[in-house]
């Protein structure tokens, strides 16, 4: 009650004193506009190249953007894929669960790379390669040997149903002679 | 950073070098945001602003700007998506219609009918 009325008393004080002292008890609005942090056109010149580098808090020889092959991002650079799981732990990271540091580039798949998504350093313990001709090579045995023995299959040896109807006849009873 | 290394070339230790002094400067800003005591009053929200990550995710918003229609994407997008989705659906409605006219017309026998074994 008497920080209320404190704060109250201070904030006249603090009005009497500078008028545009307003911001007391107010929320910033801190709004990023996309227009102004979008990536720039793909950099053609060396000193386009350099600000773009510096845009993005890399050194010149590290800044690679993507090819402007119309699937580009513009100058946004092409960084090494390191997931989260890749990242090391003992490292003092800025935000330690992210493992990232603050004001780092984030790589265009970012969001896939986190550590609870897709490990993309990860070396698998056979290659997709292997893994297709495995797969390829089961099913086509498996399917061969299916097919193979199509011709060869067993059926219950049954005749069709004999329903009875007008004018049909499926057996007689004459004695044996 | 890198000098006690004898088998890296000036160049490498001098990119090592450069890229520990923005890394120093970031972290010195961070360190700097994450203690200051003004920080509190502001109302800022309580999370730092990020431009790496305000970078990304204006990125992800303005891809389409980068766009180009080109061949090699418009051969790609005919074979993987178009036509997929228009052969598919030819050929299904091709084979249903056929499957109904030879049903309409009586050619298909009893013995021959779908899901025989159900």
């Amino acid at each position: 009650m008497a920080y209320v009325i404190g704060i109250g008393v201070l904030r006249k004080l603090v009005l009497k004193v500078n008028k545009n002292a307003l911001l007391l008890g107010c929320s910033r609005n801190v709004a990023a506009w996309n227009k102004d942090w979008k990536p720039g056109p793909y950099p053609k010149t060396p000193e386009e190249r350099a600000a773009a580098a510096k845009k993005y808090g890399l050194i010149p020889e590290d800044y690679v953007p993507y090819p402007d092959d119309g699937d580009g991002y513009g100058d946004y650079p092409k960084l090494p894929p390191i997931s989260g799981e890749a990242r090391d732990p003992y490292y003092a990271w800025d935000f330690p669960v992210l493992k990232k540091n603050y004001g780092e580039p984030l790589h265009v798949i970012s969001d896939m790379l986190g550590e609870d998504r897709y490990n993309i350093n990860a070396k698998p313990r056979f290659s997709t390669a292997t893994q297709l001709m495995v797969f390829l090579g089961v099913m086509t045995v498996l399917a061969s040997l299916f097919l193979l023995a199509e011709n060869f299959s067993y059926v219950h040896p049954v005749m069709p149903k004999q329903y009875p109807g007008p004018g049909v006849k499926h057996y007689t009873f004459e004695p044996a002679e | 950073m890198g000098d006690g290394q004898v088998d890296a070339s000036f160049e490498e230790k001098r990119a090592v070098a450069e890229r520990a002094k923005l890394r120093a400067a970031l972290k010195k800003e961070y360190i700097k945001q994450l203690t200051d005591p003004h920080r509190h009053a502001s109302g800022e929200g309580g999370y730092l602003f990020d431009s790496g990550v305000q970078r990304f995710m204006s990125m992800r918003a303005t891809m389409y700007d980068h766009f180009r229609p080109t061949l090699k994407g418009g051969i790609m997008w005919f074979s993987f998506v178009l036509f997929p989705i228009i052969g598919y659906g030819y050929f299904l409605n091709k084979k249903r219609r056929e499957f109904d006219e030879k049903c309409r017309r009586g050619e298909i026998a009893y013995k021959d009918r779908l899901f025989k074994f159900i």
